[in-house]
């Protein structure tokens, strides 16, 4: 089979699995891995789905360029969560979802997801505190991140190196060409990625 | 041609800068030759995989699995240039082990075609008579038995070859090279080189002077500035053996390149006291074979060339092949590195940089130069690299705290400036840093294993002292803010500049190469790369690795003509 062949195969059988991990399946694939590590399940339930979206776009919404949920971060943060974790961290980020939900339902008797942006917002600044203190109520030092320092470094990471945020967001530079060391900020108006 | 005719004219054991080298300098003098790698094949181009893929089309946009890293690279991800853009040409480190005394010495390793060519920082520095001449000026170490006028007219002649740009200086201690145009400073390392050279008029900052193209040359393409140069470069602007040296052996036909092929010894005959060839094992299934040829060059890296010496052994060799001094295996070194000053830059804020330059500024060594800047605490010296840059989104996030709106204006503008300097100190010879082999723990191929021993001693320790001091104090001098020095402590290896273990030197009773990287014991067995170093300078090595190769291919073949080998 021709490489090129190959990679054509691979490209149809990840469409055809449709799951939130194919397109990283595929290049793994590609990269010659090998295929029986990459069996994959479903991460989270429809209620934790929906809640990573909304936390999605509130800690990087649109604005005049798209926002996380349209750059697909919650299909990386699915994919991350649920294959790259470890289990203690996995353990800590669906509990915070779950705490979510709970609060949520406690003040506002909805989920977080349907919550409305107030609530959600004084949610989730509630989370950002827990996360400033590095020790636990019983003042035991935390051997993992808390949800919200999680949940931002994977919404950043996920956002900063999708196309769309590293595109319309940021200015892509993937063949500058040239290099330019003193170049006026105001013509870009952004910072290059690559 | 009588049946026992030897296979090849040469045999070349690695592929990498000094393999690759050897290879070409040798086919071009029309002599067949066979190159051995121990790796698998890379094609120029065509298994660059990575190479342009944006990181959203790479498995979790490029995150390391930690697990995997744990369990299969826990050294070779020590290295700058290990990420998930260039895991398949590094070492898997369970695959093969080897060993070191319990402070550590990181073997960062690329046994692919190329080997490490593919992945080395392209800093080329020629050394100059402060280096050749060190051991004998303070008695650390033996002379070397060559001087730089020796190797001048060879540096010429693999710059010419692989494209070097950087500034010409004339500084005696820091010889200019053949250059093209320089890649550029940015704004702010202007403002560092102009603040340092006003307040330093002993110190120069100049360009870094790497193996990288400034213009069309040789037939390769001139940097584009995509950034990660590691994944390989199909427009060949950087030196790596795909780029420049395999595709010139090619040429002529007269080359033989085999991959997947492991060498575990070098045979010798004891009756005409020559090398007869090498044995190696098929690295996919296995099988042993043998080929014969009239010279070898071994250019297998430090410490993989003084392995297979050690390994060759015989009854007139017991302690490995070439080896009748008793000092294959000591004196091995690596540059003090890893000691870093990094601190931010105010104003500039208009300013950014266009391009992903994998070069930056350069001071060369300033200490012991002469009696005005002779240090009490150590000899020899140090240089220094540094680029400075503007923070991005990553050190933004980290320092921006909320979510929502405002925190998404905050990272899309570049963060302040920042300026780092990175010392490299020069080792000294000592004869317990050293490699053996551990003949009970034998690799999957059933080679005995590496065991290495290496520590620091107190001049390497106030090289850094004395670098985190003097660096501290002129990126103050220049108006940098907020200095931060690493602690005084480098860790053996991560220079990546391991040298030493077959020295050369005059005398066959104390070093194992002579002047022309011969083996004083084996006429036709010549060692090039690293292993053959005497003392380490302080600058980055591989442009002598190449300047010697070519110049011990040119002596060898001559040799081979005239009949005396």
């Amino acid at each position: 089979m021709s490489d090129q062949t190959r990679r054509d195969l691979l490209r149809r059988a990840a469409l055809l699995c449709g799951s939130v991990a194919s397109a990283s399946l595929t290049t793994r694939l590609l990269a010659g891995e090998d295929p029986r590590a990459l069996v994959t399940t479903a991460t989270f339930t429809e209620r934790q789905q929906a809640a990573v979206s909304r936390l999605s776009d509130m800690v990087i919404p649109p604005t005049d360029t798209p926002g996380a949920l349209a750059a697909g971060v919650p299909d990386f943060i699915a994919s991350v969560v649920g294959h790259w974790y470890e289990a203690a961290e996995r353990k800590v980020f669906l509990e915070g979802l779950e705490r979510l939900d709970a609060r949520s339902r406690e003040r506002g008797l909805q989920d977080f997801a349907a919550a409305g942006e107030a609530l959600r917002e004084e949610l989730l600044r509630e989370e950002e505190q827990l996360a400033i203190s590095p020790t636990d109520a019983s003042g035991v030092a935390q051997s993992v991140p808390r949800f919200f320092t999680q949940l931002k470094e994977l919404v950043v990471f996920g956002y900063y190196t999708s196309e769309v945020g590293m595109k319309q967001e940021l200015a892509y530079l993937p063949m500058p060409g040239y290099y330019d060391g003193d170049y006026d900020l105001s013509k870009v108006g952004r910072q290059f990625v690559h | 041609m009588s049946d026992n005719a030897p296979q090849f004219d040469a045999i070349v054991i690695g592929s990498g800068i000094t393999g690759g080298w050897a290879a070409k300098e040798l086919t071009e003098r029309g002599l067949k030759v066979l190159m051995l790698e121990r790796g698998a094949m890379v094609e120029h181009g065509i298994d660059y995989k990575t190479e342009h893929m944006p990181p959203w089309e790479q498995p979790f946009h490029g995150k390391p699995p930690r697990a995997l890293y744990d369990e299969q690279y826990p050294v070779q991800r020590r290295c700058h240039a290990f990420n998930e853009g260039t895991r398949h040409f590094f070492n898997n480190d369970r695959d093969n082990p080897y060993a070191s005394d319990p402070q550590g010495f990181s073997w960062i390793r690329a046994n692919v075609v190329g080997g490490r060519s593919l992945l080395w920082g392209r800093q080329v520095y020629r050394w100059s008579d402060l280096d050749f001449e060190a051991n004998s000026r303070d008695g650390h170490g033996i002379d070397w038995p060559l001087r730089y006028r020796d190797l001048a007219p060879w540096y010429s002649h693999v710059e010419k070859f692989i494209g070097v740009s950087g500034q010409a200086e004339s500084l005696s201690h820091l010889p200019d090279s053949e250059f093209l145009p320089p890649m550029d400073l940015n704004v702010v390392e202007r403002g560092f080189k102009h603040r340092i050279e006003q307040g330093y008029p002993d110190r120069c900052v100049t360009h870094a002077r790497v193996a990288m193209l400034t213009r069309p040359h040789n037939g390769r393409g001139q940097c584009h500035y995509c950034g990660p140069c590691e994944r390989g470069c199909s427009a060949g602007a950087y030196f790596s053996t795909q780029s420049s040296t395999l595709p010139a052996a090619r040429a002529t036909g007269n080359l033989t390149l085999k991959s997947d092929c492991v060498v575990e010894g070098i045979d010798y005959d004891p009756v005409t006291r020559r090398a007869t060839g090498v044995r190696v094992i098929d690295a996919n299934n296995r099988r042993r074979s043998a080929f014969t040829a009239r010279l070898v060059f071994l250019c297998a890296s430090t410490i993989g060339s003084t392995q297979i010496l050690l390994n060759s052994r015989s009854e007139q060799f017991p302690n490995g092949l070439a080896n009748n001094s008793g000092v294959l295996g000591h004196h091995l070194m690596d540059h003090y590195t890893g000691i870093n000053g990094f601190g931010m830059v105010p104003g500039y804020e208009d300013k950014t940089i266009y391009g992903w330059r994998q070069a930056g500024l350069y001071i060369p060594r300033f200490r012991n130069l002469d009696d005005r800047s002779q240090s009490p605490d150590f000899v020899r010296g140090y240089g220094v690299q540094g680029f400075a840059f503007r923070l991005g989104w990553q050190s933004m996030a980290a320092q921006t705290p909320g979510f929502g709106a405002d925190f998404k204006r905050a990272l899309r503008q570049p963060g302040p400036w920042g300026i780092m300097l990175i010392g490299f100190g020069e080792c000294l010879p000592y004869r317990d840093n050293r490699i053996e082999l551990d003949f009970k723990r034998p690799d999957r191929f059933g080679i005995p294993q590496v065991k290495v021993h290496f520590a620091w001693g107190e001049n390497e320790r106030s090289i850094g002292a004395d670098f985190l001091q003097q660096a501290g104090t002129m990126l103050e001098s220049a108006g940098v803010q907020g200095v931060r020095m690493t602690p005084n402590s480098a860790v053996p290896g991560m220079g990546i500049h391991e040298m030493g273990t077959a020295r050369m030197g005059d005398d066959p009773t104390e070093s194992v190469l002579n002047r022309w990287n011969q083996a004083h014991d084996v006429p036709n067995l010549f060692v090039t790369d690293g292993a053959c170093m005497t003392s380490s300078s302080c600058v980055n090595p591989s442009l002598t690795y190449m300047a010697l190769t070519a110049r011990a291919v040119d002596y060898a073949a001559a040799q081979l003509q005239t009949g005396q080998l």
